[in-house]
């Protein structure tokens, strides 16, 4: 397949699910704003309202993290059965297998748009300062786009494989959400010599960065973001030679 | 140009495994030992049984599979595609939006599709229902969209699964007349089908393939009516 073929075809079929996605509901497109909207709303009724310690600026700390988390959660867990779903069409024409995680990151990414505009226009009216440091916000979002494309790619190329792993995917993912520190501020629980092992979990450091610059007019460890960034990287080559590797095999694995 | 070889198969084999209980897996030989050659501007028929291994011979041509053993060589770049009438059909989607999905999914570009999408609905004859979603079409209405798109976006080898008896008499006596012009022109073409007539009528050679197995490759005429003597007495001697 050409390339500039792989790229239109790219777009185009991440557009077309989009549509697809929400031809089904009455509400049509509106669900990508009352989505998030609704999910945001559950946290919190659970963390601002019954389970708020008095916190400053609770509300605003977990929406930050939750909208990022999100972001990472669903493409992970959305990439991780692409290659799977993607079988009538890999049967039927000779493309790249890369092309199914790819499309569901693209998607994903689509979807953060709004909830991210919502969170920003959110913070822009809540009592914590709009700073210079928001200028930073393009940066960490580009390290952890490299992140979930290397994850999304990784999973999507192992489960085929190995089905079961959906399982182990959902705990780890599951163990990282509460790791990350969505709802809770990892300084303040976390016990000083366990920080260490928490921050290995690249999350966690990339949600209090959010954190930094959208709320509290701080920017970020930048050498921590460096060190996820070269991980992240690493991830991403070796996810992407693991599936072009198995490019072939994928049709096969699938009708097994 | 024209007898120029353009893809061909030597001792071509390819085996499936299939998972049982848990990590027990069994393996089954689809293609053992297939060899033939397929010429530039020629329409080849494959003829065979089902279950005759057509449909992986030609994913193994089209590039979706690999062989496990034996080599599928293919002399120049040629652009290739696997004829399916629901090539990626989302039937939320508008049948136009379709057409173009399924261009692409041929191998072009989203500008090479849009410049032949008028030509595509003429061809599908769908006028105005090309704007409805898909799933109010009917079956034929489906499959006469991706044969349009077929006929109109034709690759540089294009491998047919039985697809013939697409919509109603009409269409099909239209797409019978398409398709024999193409199988005239230029057009490389592998056609894959278990009923020898339809082989009769649009093939000049045929390669026929039993149980894996390259059993005859010549001229249409004698490798058909070969088959069918075989089928005859193979039917007859199952009956006993």
């Amino acid at each position: 397949m050409r390339t500039k073929t792989f790229f239109d075809l790219l777009l185009f079929k991440t557009e077309a699910n989009l549509r697809t996605e929400v031809s089904r509901y009455y509400l049509n497109y509106l669900w990508w704003v009352i989505e998030p909207v609704l999910t945001m709303g559950v946290f919190y009724i659970v963390f601002g309202i019954f389970m708020n310690r008095g916190t400053d600026h609770f509300v605003g700390f977990l929406l930050a993290g939750l909208t990022f988390w999100n972001w990472f959660m669903r493409s992970v867990n959305n990439a991780s059965s692409s290659i799977m779903g993607g079988q009538g069409l890999m049967q039927q024409v000779a493309i790249p297998k890369v092309f199914f995680p790819l499309e569901v990151v693209l998607r994903d990414c689509f979807k953060l748009l709004f909830s991210l505009s919502l969170l920003l226009l959110f913070l822009i009216f809540y009592p914590t300062p709009v700073s210079l440091t928001w200028f930073a916000l393009p940066i960490l979002m580009a390290v952890q786009f490299l992140l979930v494309l290397g994850s999304a790619t990784l999973f999507a190329a192992l489960v085929p494989f190995v089905p079961d792993l959906k399982f182990i995917i959902a705990t780890v993912l599951h163990l990282m959400f509460f790791g990350s520190g969505v709802f809770f501020d990892i300084d303040k629980m976390v016990l000083p010599e366990h920080l260490f092992i928490i921050y290995l979990n690249p999350m966690a450091g990339l949600l209090k960065a959010y954190r930094q610059i959208l709320l509290y007019d701080t920017w970020p460890d930048w050498f921590y973001l460096v060190k996820v960034f070269v991980f992240a990287l690493l991830l991403l080559a070796f996810s992407l030679w693991l599936i072009f590797r198995y490019d072939h095999i994928y049709p096969r694995v699938c009708q097994q | 140009m024209r007898s120029a070889p353009l893809i061909r198969l030597k001792n071509v084999g390819c085996r499936f495994k299939v998972r049982h209980k848990m990590m027990r897996f069994k393996s089954y030989e689809a293609l053992k030992d297939v060899s033939f050659t397929l010429n530039r501007g020629e329409a080849l028929g494959i003829i065979g049984r089902n279950g005759a291994g057509k449909s992986t011979l030609l994913k193994l041509i089209a590039g979706i599979l690999l062989p496990d053993s034996g080599q599928v060589l293919l002399h120049g770049n040629p652009s290739i595609a696997l004829l399916t009438l629901q090539l990626g059909f989302s039937s939320e989607l508008s049948g136009r939006y379709n057409a173009v999905l399924g261009a692409m999914l041929l191998g072009y570009t989203k500008k090479e599709a849009l410049a032949r999408l008028d030509k595509i609905i003429e061809f599908s004859e769908l006028a105005q229902w090309i704007e409805e979603p898909m799933k109010t079409y009917s079956s034929g209405m489906k499959a006469r969209l991706g044969f349009a798109v077929a006929m109109e976006m034709s690759p540089d080898v294009l491998l047919i699964d039985e697809v013939l008896g697409v919509g109603d008499a009409a269409f099909r006596a239209k797409s019978m007349k398409a398709m024999k012009e193409k199988f005239q022109a230029e057009q490389t073409i592998a056609f894959v089908s278990h009923a020898g007539s339809t082989v009769k009528e649009l093939c000049n050679r045929t390669v026929w393939i039993e149980n894996g197995v390259t059993k005859m490759e010549g001229p249409t005429d004698e490798v058909v009516d070969a088959y069918e003597e075989y089928l005859s007495t193979h039917d007859r001697s199952l009956e006993k």
